[in-house]
């Protein structure tokens, strides 16, 4: 039996819930949003530290309060909540319906529905994908999982820590670890610079005088049963390991927050074209996919710095699909954005030109005093610090992309 | 991070108010910030006044009885002192809350007598009689 909706939302994150509550007051009226856990808000809930909604709420939250008010705007609506439903099959009929299929709690279910939003998040990356060897101890978590046990089980994963990566997620779980009494031995970075924010170095790391070793990688997780510690090795500028550098760090647990990667396999599956540099699916201007009515927000399109870029785009993703469901796209011909210097990701991909435009992007390698040119409209936005790990975000209005004239758009990182 | 004293007047930090990252040298008089070297923007200044006496919002969990989940998520109300916060932690870590709680309720008024207070940042519902 098919239960029939005009959007359905896959994940009730932050993406996802904002794009409910954007849809509704567009006006419509048959919305579904299906969450595989029992629970919405996604990860916030349990990243219980303050800094979310400064731009999306022009407060400053945790996680649980930043939840608690998209969870307010929702009760408001009509939204048809499935919880504990896994969407695994999504589906593009003849007329352009689409159907989406999946297990909610054991049971197969299934709704059609004129438009969808993928806002499934992203995953945290494994020690395998990081090529940490060794042994298979107790005492190797993900940050996400150790952040689950202590924020919402109140259980600290160990009492001797060594965190391998220094994200914003590894500064800020080693802060945790510290607060909580945990010995935190290490943070673990292979690059030669900190992966986080320099206010998370400082509020993070030297305010709890944990050490921080840049060009070191983790090779080795030892220990029988339990964590007994794990070997490190420094990396030269190639990142190779360095013979003879090994050394060994006592640790009773180890904690990974070695990357996140967004969950595209049911859009993959669907043939939506993926792009390499994001990890996310290819979008236009409307965060559509290359599936037609098919649009994606949140971390399944971009690993975004802040999740109120996440709410955003979930935001946009449904006034996309009200208008569709409403009347109908118009066949647009899209500009491709392309990778100049120094920029490692852009999205969107395709640009209809139609309407104002926000680019959220990352240069590859860190630069001073740099700008960001889009060249074929002759617009450039200043960027003091360029960073990997922070994401820029641009708004570019439809005047100036109706300049532009050619079938592309450069976007180079340069120096001033 | 806990600035470096050069001496009894010169503290060294890092700007952490936007990702520019100046490295700011504060020069005391009497306890108070008189003049500020390296910021490359007045909201530097401000920084380092602030920074003299450091002050952080302070989140943690506190144990909960009788609900859904074992810990509530709480925060200080407002920035608390940097070196009050190992005694913070201790008195947080005796804490036990009854459920249900409610996000934004006071767990702790009048917190180590800062007039701040350590609140709620998340519900717990009761446990459902099985
Ligand atoms: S002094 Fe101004 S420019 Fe420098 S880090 Fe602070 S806020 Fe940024």
């Amino acid at each position: 039996m098919w239960e029939n909706y005009d959007l359905a939302i896959i994940g009730g994150g932050p993406a996802g819930l904002a794009s409910a509550i954007r849809a509704w007051k567009m006006g419509v009226e048959s919305i579904v949003l299906l969450e595989e856990s029992n629970f919405l808000g996604g990860v916030l809930p349990q990243c219980i530290h303050p800094g979310f909604g400064l731009h999306y709420f022009r407060e400053d939250l945790t996680g649980p309060e930043f939840a608690a008010k998209l969870l307010d705007q929702l009760k408001s609506t009509g939204v048809n909540v499935l919880s504990g439903s896994y969407a695994e099959h999504l589906e593009v009929k003849s007329g352009g319906e689409k159907e989406i299929s999946g297990y909610m709690y054991g049971r197969a279910f299934k709704v059609k529905c004129k438009a969808a939003i993928c806002a499934a998040g992203c995953r945290e990356r494994s020690r395998f994908e990081v090529n940490i060897l060794g042994d298979r101890p107790v005492g190797v978590y993900t940050a996400g999982e150790a952040q689950t046990l202590m924020d919402m089980y109140g259980v600290l994963p160990g009492s001797e820590i060594v965190v391998v990566g220094s994200g914003d997620v590894g500064l800020i779980m080693a802060r945790r670890f510290a607060l909580e009494g945990a010995d935190v031995k290490a943070v673990v970075e292979v690059m030669p610079y900190p992966g986080g924010l320099t206010r998370n170095i400082i509020q993070c790391l030297e305010d709890f005088h944990i050490p921080l070793y840049l060009s070191c990688m983790v090779t080795e997780i030892k220990g029988s049963r339990r964590v007994e510690g794990v070997k490190i090795v420094r990396v030269d500028e190639k990142l190779n390991p360095i013979h003879g550098s090994e050394n060994f760090l006592k640790c009773n647990a180890v904690i990974l927050a070695v990357g996140l990667k967004p969950r595209v396999e049911l859009l993959a599956k669907a043939g939506a074209l993926i792009d390499e540099a994001t990890g996310g699916p290819v979008v236009n201007d409307w965060l559509e996919t290359t599936i037609p009515g098919v649009f994606a927000a949140g971390n399944v399109l971009v690993i975004n710095d802040l999740v109120d870029y996440a709410a955003e785009q979930g935001e946009r993703a449904a006034e996309s699909a009200a208008k569709l469901i409403h009347e109908g796209f118009p066949t647009f011909k899209f500009k491709r954005v392309v990778l100049g210097r120094n920029v490692r990701l852009i999205v969107p991909h395709l640009i209809s030109c139609a309407q104002d435009v926000t680019f959220y992007g990352r240069v590859g390698k860190p630069e001073e005093n740099v700008q960001v040119r889009f060249e074929e409209i002759s617009r450039a936005f200043k960027l003091p610090i360029a960073r990997p790990s922070e994401m820029f975000r641009f708004k570019i209005s439809a005047d100036d992309l109706l300049k532009m004239r050619d079938e592309k758009i450069m976007v180079n990182v340069v120096k001033v | 991070m806990s600035p470096i004293v050069k001496d009894d007047q010169v503290l060294e930090f890092t700007c952490i108010v936007c990702p520019m990252g100046c490295r700011l040298r504060a020069t005391l008089k009497d306890g108070k910030v008189c003049s500020v070297e390296g910021n490359r923007c007045p909201r530097g200044i401000v920084y380092a006044q602030n920074e003299v006496e450091p002050k952080r919002i302070l989140i943690s969990v506190v144990k909960v009885s009788g609900g859904n989940l074992p810990v509530v998520s709480v925060k200080t109300s407002e920035p608390m002192p940097k070196e009050m916060m190992p005694e913070a932690m201790r008195i947080l870590s005796n804490v036990t809350v009854q459920a249900p709680i409610k996000i934004g309720q006071i767990i702790i008024r009048d917190f180590l007598g800062l007039k701040i207070n350590v609140i709620a940042t998340r519900n717990v519902d009761p446990v459902q009689p099985s």
